[in-house]
């Protein structure tokens, strides 16, 4: 019973997401489509990706304010070595760059013993710095055809970088919920002495989160140049902070120990939902900061009351003949 | 002052944790609060101090009905409560005499600006009157456990208080200190304070209070006068039946030496310690705060820069640099302070019992849940955790099933030794009686253990010899009829018995 | 403890001085006549992020290399309050003239405030700032602009077709001017319908998926306008995820290098250029003239021009007259 209530916790994102997903389906026709859910789940991705990997640094306690940058600095990489060494080896550059990144932010923290929220501005200012100066400003362009592919390709009628996203998703869900390692980082985020204690080792599992936030912000920069067509040295500016949102709105505690990638993605997926109604229902420009806070609050408030509202959601159901009761749990407290 | 309760109800939920209590505190007098952990006592004190409402009942304060709708309304009756975890009652960023004026509701020290010099002066008179030598400009985040367990008791006290509750004020106090804050209970009554309070420690409850009330199941199960009843008494009224051996201590131990320490020392912990633990065997170690016993376990575990001397860990050289490399080697560390270094408070009990023996139930970098769900739950029926599944989130548990999770973990490893440090501090009665039954259980196993407790009768009755530490130096070793708390303390204490 | 803290200090301090050091372009990179004043300048640009704005810094900086004054680029990174701080310090070491184009018209505004009372006088481009008592202000009419973006698509859809506007950062007046300049013209055409109005903060990944999104509640539409050519490049790769090269119309503005690819290669129907080398250069000429204390027109408006495909040719070499190599490589 608990184990359920522990995965509602998580996945109290779902009734945010229902409750705008519900207003937008109300407001245009639209949005029903899964042409939209795919243009949804498209221009989440990147956002998605990102907020996967600070899902784990945040769950340990830590933040990562470098993320934006190094998915500029990680596309930039990619698209400088694609030209001359292939696609394969420009994706491993890009991969690369980010797992490297990402190993000097565990360091600094772990050895250096320097507070994330420092050093990975410090590194954000270094690594945008760095591409700045690589690219005097200027985008590097991608002509391979092949790159593009994996930003505008589909297989099986869906776009590549949504299935990149799910394999990410599964993949680094699992990693979190089911391994060791993954046991390791929530024991170590809920209480840094006792996983000590416990002979784990903390230090290296820490390193491991922030390397796993650089390769899958590698993996959103060369999605996003894919999809572009070029890498911006300020293609990821500002995006850690929508990252960072994604995974509080998913349900993961800032203070650590508690979260889980399927409410990030969530998180992620309802942002995206944000941005699409805006653009689907043509909302002016001034108007779309309040619309965002109102829509915000409003799912808050989905997320508050989310039992009493599952609770007449449930007897509506056993009053409409013909679909089947399901055994309320005890609610949400 | 007079607190009268009648028939005080609360219920969270289904569950009704208070069932009628009668109650009545005057000013000028001791009343012990004794009860299993869950028969109500925190509860009861909370309605007293107005962080919860009663759903049924009435508090009298001198004759008049009172209601207390959030602690402050009992702040201004009068009544202070010293809790448990009473860092919640400090912050540790300020100074002692920022944290004995932080209420400052009568506006003492000034309105608008604090009058620093004042409060100084003030706390300086405060600290002086009860005979704490402590600076008013300290921070108290630099303060040791005690002291700042003193420093919320002169809070309390700087406030005018009419009536104080202590809620199980000794557990982290040694012996030295305990008498000085049993000298401030007094006093405080001798002066017409009201006092509740709340401890496991029975023989110190007798030697302090007026009169015992006890709690079970939400109802007053037994009140009396020590001279009148007895301690026996007393725990069979907290668990509703006889208990015959409060210590069922078995002896298990053998010739063969498991762990062996020659001239070790850290400096500025302790030094040259020589000293041999055999498998079966439950080697106590007495001393006041400070004497290096923890100090000692901690170095064996990694935890403190061993500077000389070796270990032997059946007879092979062991250098513990990391906790990881002391458990790979069999040897476990059971820490004193369940909250902030032993349990991972939101993850659930069968997590936490696996969290040091995941290798064993992990392939291919993935652990096996339904192995872990299934320690969980044989550590659950084996210790008698109280939980509702071993899924339950820790933070949810009282105190002793707390610590019995704590163990769990520790047994889950199959140590050679086993190295425990208070290990029934703020643990119940029935809880305590699970531990030590488990200490009997793995000495007759052959699994060695080394016993660090302040509390004296639990030190000498659960160890087959006793080592006493004294500013970092073993002092003396006891054994059979030399060990009773009178020698340990003796020892411990020499400087003040010459 | 202290360790910590010490290291922190440290590093947060080398942070911050190479922060400010990354900035400035080392001061040899321009030449200095030998005369006996040799004139300084300082140019606080709203951004090096977006290549227009790196190629004004461009060609203000071969320009003043031509004239013989020092000048020093600092990048405000679109933060309001850190060009604040960079003018802040520009003006404490007195420069001959400063130079900004205001992140926002606000923050630009109090910037000339500071100036004026630093006694340094300044020139503003791009963007106006609101207040403050300014030497010169020189920008791109950006009204006509959009019109210029009207005309160039009502007549590449022969005047009838369903359009959608994706808008900058409204908050400028640079994008509220093109995007009033844009409807007035369109109006010329009463077939075509503006079917959404977007903005997508003149940043190409975000028009990427605004557009992304637009597509799904309007499939059958036949052109697109972009305030600028970084959005018009997005629109142009989310048409492509959706199979729509060629089907669609966009028209871009500013005339940046890969805008210039993409009408060559037919993607982009037209930019209107507003060549950013020619600004810069046109900027450092008027703040020349305004730090040796000659008289100048106040406001000064150039006028960009559309450049469609056959117009490649003579743009490219319009840009490489006055120094600018880079656009068109």
């Amino acid at each position: 019973m608990n184990r359920l209530s522990a995965l509602a916790l998580q996945l109290r994102a779902v009734w945010m997401l229902l409750g705008v997903a519900l207003i937008l389906f109300i407001a245009t026709p639209y949005f029903l489509t899964s042409s939209n859910f795919m243009a949804i789940a498209l221009t989440a991705s990147i956002t998605a990706l990102l907020a996967i990997g600070e899902t784990f640094v945040i769950i340990l306690g830590e933040i990562d304010l470098s993320v934006g940058a190094m998915l500029g600095f990680t596309a930039v990489i990619t698209a400088m070595v694609l030209p001359h060494a292939g696609l394969a080896m420009g994706l491993l550059a890009g991969l690369g760059a980010g797992a490297g990144a990402g190993l000097i932010n565990g360091l600094l923290v772990t050895k250096v013993n320097m507070p994330s929220f420092i050093a990975t501005l410090a590194s954000l200012s270094i690594l945008s710095g760095l591409t700045l100066y690589f690219t005097k400003g200027n985008p590097v362009s991608v002509s391979s055809d092949a790159f593009r592919l994996i930003g505008t390709g589909r297989i099986l009628g869906v776009p590549v970088p949504i299935w990149i996203l799910l394999v990410c998703a599964v993949v680094f869900g699992i990693l979190l919920a089911r391994s060791r390692f993954g046991r390791q980082v929530y024991a170590t985020g809920d209480n840094f002495e006792a996983a000590h204690l416990s002979g784990m080792p903390v230090d290296r599992v820490k390193v491991a989160a922030f390397v796993i936030s650089g390769v899958l912000a590698g993996i959103a920069g060369f999605i996003l140049a894919a999809r572009l067509g070029t890498a911006q040295p300020s293609a990821g500016k500002g995006l850690e902070l929508t990252a960072i949102a994604a995974v509080i709105i998913g349900g993961t505690s800032l203070l650590g120990g508690r979260g889980a990638v399927v409410g990030t993605v969530i998180g992620a997926l309802l942002l995206g939902t944000i941005d699409n109604g805006l653009n689907l229902l043509d909302v002016s420009p001034f108007l779309q900061d309040v619309v965002k806070g109102a829509v915000i609050l409003f799912a808050v408030f989905i997320d508050r009351n989310a039992g009493p509202i599952r609770m007449i959601v449930q007897s509506l159901k056993r009053v409409v003949p013909g679909t089947s009761a399901t055994k309320e749990s005890a609610p949400n407290r | 002052m007079q607190v009268k309760l009648r028939g005080i109800r609360k219920q969270f939920g289904e569950n009704e944790v208070l069932k009628g209590i009668d109650l009545t505190v005057n000013g000028g007098e001791v009343v012990a609060l004794l009860g299993e952990n869950g028969a109500g006592k925190s509860t009861l004190t909370r309605v007293i101090s107005g962080a919860y409402q009663a759903n049924g009942g009435t508090v009298e304060i001198d004759g008049s009905l009172v209601a207390f709708h959030k602690p402050q309304d009992a702040m201004k009756a009068g009544i202070q409560v010293i809790y448990q975890e009473f860092r919640h009652n400090l912050f540790p960023q300020l100074t002692v005499a920022e944290n004995l004026y932080a209420g400052d509701r009568s506006g003492r020290h000034g309105r608008l600006w604090s009058n620093r010099v004042k409060m100084q002066k003030d706390a300086d008179e405060l600290l002086k009157s009860i005979g704490m030598a402590m600076s008013p400009s300290a921070l108290v985040g630099g303060l040791s456990v005690p002291q700042q367990q003193m420093l919320a008791i002169a809070k309390a006290i700087g406030e005018d208080a009419s009536m104080v509750i202590f809620d199980e004020p000794t557990a982290a106090l040694d012996q030295a200190e305990s008498e000085a804050l049993f000298a401030q209970v007094r006093r405080l009554r001798d002066e017409g304070v009201a006092i509740i309070y709340i401890s496991h420690r029975l023989t110190e409850v007798f030697g302090l209070v007026d009169r015992l009330v006890v709690l079970r199941d939400g109802v007053v199960a037994l009140e009396t006068i020590p001279d009148k009843s007895s301690e026996r008494e007393v725990v069979a009224a907290m668990v509703g039946r006889a208990v015959e051996n409060f210590y069922p201590k078995e002896q298990h131990a053998t010739d063969h030496t498991v762990l062996q320490l020659r001239g070790l020392s850290s400096a500025g912990h302790f030094f040259d310690v020589d000293l041999q633990v055999h498998s079966g065997e439950v080697l106590g170690i007495g001393g006041v705060q400070g004497c290096g016993k923890g100090s000692l376990l901690r170095s064996l575990y990694g935890l403190l820069p061993v500077t000389g001397g070796e270990v032997l860990l059946e007879d092979v050289a062991f250098r513990p640099t990391t906790p990881r490399a002391a458990i790979a080697s069999g040897l476990c560390y059971l820490t004193p302070d369940r909250q902030n270094e032993g349990l991972a408070l939101q993850q659930s009990i069968a997590r936490n019992i696996s969290m040091a023996t995941l290798d064993a139930i992990t392939s291919v970098g993935l652990v096996n849940a339904k192995a872990e769900e299934a320690r969980g739950e044989k550590m659950r029926s084996a210790l008698d955790i109280k939980a509702r599944s071993v899924n339950t989130a820790v933070s949810a548990l009282s105190g002793g099933n707390q610590q019995k999770v704590l163990l769990g973990r520790w047994l889950m490893a199959d140590p050679k030794v086993l190295l425990m440090e208070e290990p029934t501090r703020g643990v119940d009665v029935g809880a305590k009686a699970e531990i030590y039954r488990v200490i009997n259980e793995q000495t007759s196993r052959g699994v060695a253990i080394v016993l660090v407790s302040s509390d004296l009768p639990e030190l000498v009755e659960m160890s087959d010899r006793v080592i006493v530490m004294r500013e970092g130096h073993v002092v003396a070793e006891l054994a059979g009829n030399d060990i009773s708390q009178e020698s340990v303390l003796h020892h411990a204490l020499e400087s003040a018995a010459s | 403890m202290r360790k910590k803290t010490l290291v922190t200090m440290a590093v947060v301090t080398a942070m911050a001085l190479s922060l400010a050091a990354c900035n400035r372009t080392s001061p040899s990179d321009t030449a200095t006549s030998g005369a006996k004043s040799a004139k300084s300048a300082t140019l606080v640009i709203s951004t090096l992020n977006n290549p227009f704005f790196v190629s004004v810094a461009d060609g203000a900086k071969a320009k003043a290399k031509t004239l013989g004054m020092k000048i020093d680029v600092q990048n405000a990174n679109n933060a309001d309050q850190a060009s604040l701080d960079m003018a802040s310090a520009a003006l404490n070491k007195k420069p001959s003239v400063l130079i900004i184009d205001p992140v926002s018209s606000a923050s630009g505004g109090s910037i000339v405030t500071l100036a004026n009372t630093a006694g340094v006088p300044v020139v503003a481009f791009d963007r106006m700032p609101e207040g403050g008592d300014l030497k010169a202000f020189i920008g791109y009419d950006a009204i006509q602009a959009g019109k210029n973006g009207a005309k160039a698509l009502g007549e590449a859809l022969g005047g009838k077709g369903k359009i959608v506007e994706i808008q900058g950062i409204m908050g400028t007046s640079v994008a509220q001017e093109r995007s009033k300049g844009f409807n007035e013209g369109i109006k010329a055409f009463p077939g075509i319908k503006i079917v959404a109005t977007q903005p997508a903060e003149f940043d190409r990944g975000k028009a990427l998926n605004v557009m992304t999104n637009v597509l799904q509640s309007n499939r059958a539409i036949d052109g697109v306008y972009a305030a600028n050519d970084e959005m018009a490049l997005g629109v142009i790769a989310a048409l492509k995820a959706a199979g729509l090269t060629g089907k669609v119309k966009v028209v871009g503005n500013d005339g940046i290098a890969d805008a210039v690819k993409a009408v060559k290669a037919g993607t982009l129907y037209a930019t209107n250029a507003e060549s950013p080398f020619a600004l810069g250069s046109e900027v450092m000429a008027l703040a020349a003239k305004v730090a040796n204390g000659e008289k100048v027109e106040k406001n000064k408006v150039l006028q960009g021009f559309l450049v469609k495909t056959a117009d490649v040719p003579s743009y490219c070499k319009k840009l490489a007259d006055l120094g600018d190599t880079a656009t068109c490589k």
